[in-house]
C-alpha cells in the first residue's frame, strides 16, 4: 500500500503546473548566474584576487565552472529554500483547503501512511530539485567555462585542485539536499497545521531567516545559541570546501540534520493524527 | 746590515703591518662576474614545482612552466592555479645588477658551511622597488646563494638558492617573505573566519620553487612574455 | 442485522455541542435518512460515522467492529460523499476515480470507470479535467466516487445540492436501483425533505445535535401527527379560536385556508369548534407530509 500512495502522490505532485515552477525558476537563476559571469567575471575575479596579486603573480584558470558553481551555491542560501517550501508546504495544507482530505481518509488508508507517503514524495522532489541545481549549475559552468582549481575563504584561503573538486561538489549537493530536506520537514509540520497554504510558506521561511541571521551574529549570547540552531549545520555544506575535511564536524551536522528531521516528520505524524478533518 | 733590512722588509710584507694593508675584495667586480656567469643564460624554459607553506593560505604543491628572458622576462604557465611571489624569484636580482647601483664589501661569513661573501647593494635608480639588499655571493663559483631585501612597498624577503648540475641556474629557489603586511580579501567566496592570530605580528611566509628539465638558449621572443588575462 | 449502531455520541467544537448525545441504529438493506435543517449536526455525524474527526464519547459501530484508526479495512466497506464534493481539478474525472479506487485498495479498472460514470451520466466528460465541471457535474461526480468501489454501505450528505430537477430524479433512481437491486444500505442526509419522504424508508430527525426523532418514516407520520387543510371564511378570527383552545399547531397557509397539525381524532373537535364560533368552513383536506411534520418538531 506505501509504494501505492507514493506513486499516487507523484502523480498528483508531477500532474501540477504550479510544481514544474520551482525547476524552471531554478534554470532562470543558473543562466542569470552564468550569464552574469560571462559578462563581468573578470572584474570578480579582480576583485577578489586584488591584494592577493599585490604580493603574488596568479597563474591560471580562475573564472571556471567550479567557482561560477560554488559562488552560485553560496548565494542561494533564500531562493533554494523558498522553491522548495512552496511545494512541500502545500502538500498537506493545500489537499486540507481543496477539501480533498474528506475523500481520502474515508477510505481505508492510514493517515500516518499517507502523510509518510507524502513526507517520501517530497524529499524526492526536493532531492531532484538539488539534482536540477548542481546538474545546471556544474554542467553549464564547465561547459563555457571549463575547469580549474577554485580559491575558497573558508577558515583560510584553500585553493583547492581540479581533481578533488567534483567529488567535493557532489558530496556537497548530496548534503544540500539533506538540509533542503530539513527546510521540507519543517515546513510540512506548519503545513500539518493550517488549512491554507501561504502560512506554512511564510513560517518556514520566517524561521529559516531568523534562525540564519542569529547564526552570523558571532557575538554574546548568539555565539552560545549558534551550535543548537539547524541553521548553522545546513550551511556546514561549506565544509567540503575546506582544505582537509573535518569528517567530525561533518558527521556530526549529519546527526544533527538526520534528527531534526525525524523530530519534524513526527511532531507532523502526532498532530495530523490528532487533527479533526473539518475541512 | 744586510739581516737588518731582510727583517724590515719581512714586516712590510706582513699582513696587519699597515692595518688594513690587505686590499679588500672589489664588492662591484664580484657581482659583475658573478652577473657574467649568469649572462650566458640568454633565455630558458624549466618545469617548476611550487610548494607554498604560509600558515592561513592551504594550497597544494602546483606544477607548472616557467620561461625566462635576461635580464627581466619572466613568466609562469599553468593552466591549473599558481600563486608565486613577485619578490624574490632568483633572477630578480640581475634585473638590479642591471640598473645603477652602488655596493659595499661586508665581508665573508658563513653559511651553511659555505664561505660567502656578504655585499650590500644599494640600488640608485628611484623606480626600483628595493631599497636594499644583500647579496651573499661565492668567490669559488661566482653564485649568488643568499639575498635580502627590504622592499618599499611588500615589505622584507629573503632568498635562498641551490645549485646543482645546472649551474648558474638554481635547482631550487627558497623564498620567506613578510605576510603581515598582506591584506586579506573581502568576504566573497566563503566564510571569512580566518583566525587572526594566525596572522602574527611579524610573521613570514615562505615558497620553495623547483627547478627541472631546463631547456636554454632557445631564442624566446619578446612576445611570449605579454600579459594574457588571468582567466585564459 | 444492524450494519451501523451509534451509542451515546457526543462532539463538540469549542462551545459548540455539534453532537449532542445521539444514538441510532441503521439496518442492512436501509435506505436511512438523516433530517435537519442546516447546523443540526447532519455532517458533523457523518464525519463521525467515517472517523474524519474524533467523538468526544459515545461509540460506532459498522458490522460489529467498532469504528477508530485501526480499522481501516472497515472503511473498504464503506463509500462517502461528505458536503460538497472536491477533487482534483489537475485531473481528468476518470483519473480522480482511478486515484480513489487506488486509496479504495481496489485494482482501477477502466471498464469500472466507465460502467460508474455512465450511470451517474458523466461518460461524456470522462476525460476533461474537473476544474471546467458544474457543481452539478461534481456532485455527479462525488456519488460516483462513493460508489465506484462497489461498498456495502454508501452515504451521502446532501446528494442533490446542485442538481437540476432532472438531476435529482436520476440520482433518486439510481439510489432505489443500488438499494433494491444490489442490496446497498444508504444514508443520506439532507435538509430537502421532500427528498427523505420519497427514498428513505427510515429516518432521524436531528436538531441542535439531539435525535428529536427515529423510526419508519410512514409510522413516524401516522404515529405522531397529521395534518388537514381547511378552507375558511376568515382565518385569522380561525386561527386566533383555535390557539385559544389548545390547539397550538395551526398555521395560515393563504388568506383562506389553514393548516392544522392534529391528530387525526382531533379533526371533529376542531370542526365543531370553528362552526360554533360562526366560521364557515368550505373544505376539509387531509394532508400528511413530512415537510409539516418536520417543521412542527423543529
Amino acid at each position: 500500500m506505501m509504494l501505492t500512495l507514493i506513486h499516487i502522490e507523484l502523480e498528483k505532485l508531477f500532474s501540477r503546473g504550479r510544481s514544474y515552477i520551482s525547476f524552471f525558476a531554478m534554470l532562470v537563476i543558473v543562466l542569470v548566474i552564468q550569464g552574469g559571469m560571462m559578462l563581468d567575471g573578470d572584474s570578480l575575479i579582480d576583485f577578489v584576487s586584488e591584494n592577493l596579486q599585490e604580493v603574488f603573480i596568479l597563474e591560471g584558470n580562475l573564472l571556471n565552472g567550479y567557482l561560477i558553481t560554488f559562488i552560485s551555491i553560496n548565494g542561494l542560501w533564500i531562493h533554494v529554500p523558498i522553491l522548495v517550501v512552496i511545494v512541500t508546504g502545500d502538500m498537506i495544507s493545500g489537499e486540507a483547503s481543496a477539501g480533498t482530505f474528506r475523500m481520502v481518509l474515508s477510505r481505508p488508508v492510514s493517515r500516518s501512511k499517507l502523510i509518510l507517503a507524502k513526507f517520501i514524495t517530497a524529499m524526492i522532489y526536493v532531492a531532484l530539485l538539488v539534482i536540477m541545481l548542481a546538474v545546471l549549475s556544474l554542467g553549464l559552468g564547465i561547459l563555457f567555462f571549463g575547469t580549474g582549481d577554485i580559491i575558497v575563504f573558508f577558515e583560510s584561503i584553500n585553493i583547492l585542485p581540479e581533481e578533488i573538486l567534483m567529488d567535493r561538489f557532489l558530496m556537497a549537493f548530496v548534503f544540500g539536499i539533506l538540509s533542503m530536506w530539513l527546510v521540507g520537514a519543517l515546513s510540512f509540520v506548519f503545513s500539518a497545521m493550517a488549512e491554507n497554504s501561504l502560512s506554512p510558506i511564510i513560517l518556514t521561511m520566517a524561521i529559516i531567516i531568523l534562525f540564519t541571521v542569529i547564526s552570523s551574529f558571532e557575538v554574546g549570547i548568539f555565539e552560545k545559541i549558534r551550535p543548537y540552531l539547524f541553521t548553522t549545520h545546513m550551511n556546514h555544506w561549506q565544509s567540503f570546501f575546506d582544505y582537509e575535511l573535518d569528517w567530525n564536524k561533518i558527521g556530526n551536522s549529519i546527526v544533527i540534520l538526520i534528527g531534526h528531521i525525524f523530530v519534524f516528520l513526527t511532531l507532523t505524524l502526532i498532530v495530523f493524527n490528532k487533527k479533526d478533518i473539518t475541512s | 746590515m744586510n739581516r737588518f733590512l731582510y727583517t724590515i722588509l719581512l714586516f712590510l710584507w706582513m699582513p696587519g703591518f699597515y692595518g688594513n694593508s690587505v686590499k679588500e675584495p672589489d664588492a662591484i667586480r664580484i657581482l659583475e662576474t658573478a652577473k657574467s656567469n649568469f649572462k650566458m643564460i640568454i633565455d630558458f624554459t624549466a618545469d617548476v614545482e611550487i610548494e607554498i607553506n604560509v600558515d592561513f593560505i592551504n594550497i597544494p604543491n602546483k606544477t607548472a612552466r616557467v620561461i625566462y628572458k635576461y635580464p627581466d622576462k619572466l613568466k609562469f604557465k599553468s593552466k591549473s592555479f599558481i600563486m608565486v611571489p613577485k619578490k624574490g624569484i632568483g633572477f630578480s636580482v640581475f634585473e638590479l645588477l642591471e640598473s645603477e647601483y652602488s655596493a659595499i664589501y661586508i665581508g665573508s661569513r658563513q653559511i651553511k658551511g659555505r664561505d660567502l661573501n656578504e655585499i650590500k647593494v644599494i640600488p640608485m635608480d628611484d623606480k626600483s622597488d628595493i631599497a636594499l639588499a644583500t647579496l651573499y655571493i661565492d668567490l669559488e663559483d661566482h653564485l649568488i646563494h643568499y639575498m635580502e631585501a627590504t622592499t618599499k612597498k611588500s615589505g622584507f624577503f629573503s632568498t635562498e638558492f641551490e645549485y646543482g648540475k645546472n649551474a648558474p641556474l638554481p635547482e631550487s629557489n627558497r623564498i620567506q617573505f613578510d605576510v603581515d603586511e598582506m591584506r586579506l580579501p573581502l568576504k566573497f567566496l566563503g566564510k571569512v573566519n580566518i583566525d587572526n592570530s594566525k596572522i602574527k605580528e611579524n610573521s613570514v611566509g615562505e615558497i620553495i620553487i623547483r627547478y627541472s628539465n631546463y631547456i636554454i638558449n632557445q631564442g624566446l621572443s619578446d612576445d611570449q612574455f605579454e600579459e594574457e588575462e588571468l582567466n585564459e | 442485522m444492524s450494519v451501523l449502531e451509534v451509542t451515546g455520541l457526543y462532539k463538540s467544537f469549542g462551545e459548540i455541542q455539534a453532537v449532542d448525545g445521539l444514538s441510532f441504529k441503521v439496518n442492512q438493506g436501509d435506505i436511512y435518512g438523516l433530517l435537519g435543517v442546516n447546523g443540526s449536526g447532519k455532517s458533523t455525524t457523518i464525519r463521525l460515522l467515517l472517523n474524519l474527526i474524533r467523538p468526544d464519547a459515545g461509540q460506532i459501530v459498522i458490522s460489529g467492529k467498532p469504528v477508530n484508526n485501526h480499522n481501516l479495512t472497515l472503511r473498504k466497506k464503506m463509500g462517502a460523499l461528505i458536503e460538497r464534493p472536491d477533487f482534483y481539478p489537475y485531473l481528468t474525472a476518470c483519473k480522480n476515480l482511478e486515484i480513489m479506487l487506488k486509496y479504495s485498495r481496489v485494482r482501477p479498472e477502466r471498464a469500472r470507470i466507465l460502467e460508474v460514470l455512465k450511470l451517474v451520466g458523466l461518460e461524456k466528460f470522462k476525460d476533461k479535467k474537473v476544474k471546467i465541471f458544474s457543481q452539478g457535474m461534481k456532485q455527479r461526480l462525488g456519488i460516483a466516487q462513493a460508489m465506484i468501489h462497489d461498498p456495502e454501505l454508501i452515504i451521502l450528505d446532501e446528494p442533490a445540492n446542485g442538481l437540476d430537477p432532472h438531476g435529482m430524479v436520476d440520482i433518486r433512481n439510481l439510489l432505489i436501483r443500488l438499494n433494491q437491486d444490489y442490496g446497498k444500505t444508504i444514508i443520506l442526509s439532507s435538509h430537502i425533505l421532500r427528498e427523505i419522504e420519497k427514498i428513505a424508508n427510515r429516518m432521524l430527525i436531528i436538531h441542535a445535535g439531539k435525535a428529536i426523532a427515529e423510526g419508519d418514516v410512514q409510522e413516524l407520520i401516522q404515529t405522531y401527527e397529521s395534518s388537514v387543510r381547511m378552507q375558511v371564511s376568515d382565518v385569522n378570527k380561525a386561527l386566533k379560536i383555535l390557539k385559544s383552545g389548545g390547539f397550538e399547531h395551526v398555521t395560515a397557509k393563504n388568506d383562506h385556508e389553514i393548516i392544522c397539525h392534529v391528530k387525526e381524532h382531533e379533526v371533529p373537535e376542531i370542526n365543531r369548534i370553528l362552526v360554533k364560533n360562526q366560521i364557515n368552513i368550505m373544505a376539509i383536506v387531509p394532508e400528511k407530509n413530512l415537510e409539516d411534520y418536520f417543521i412542527s418538531l423543529t
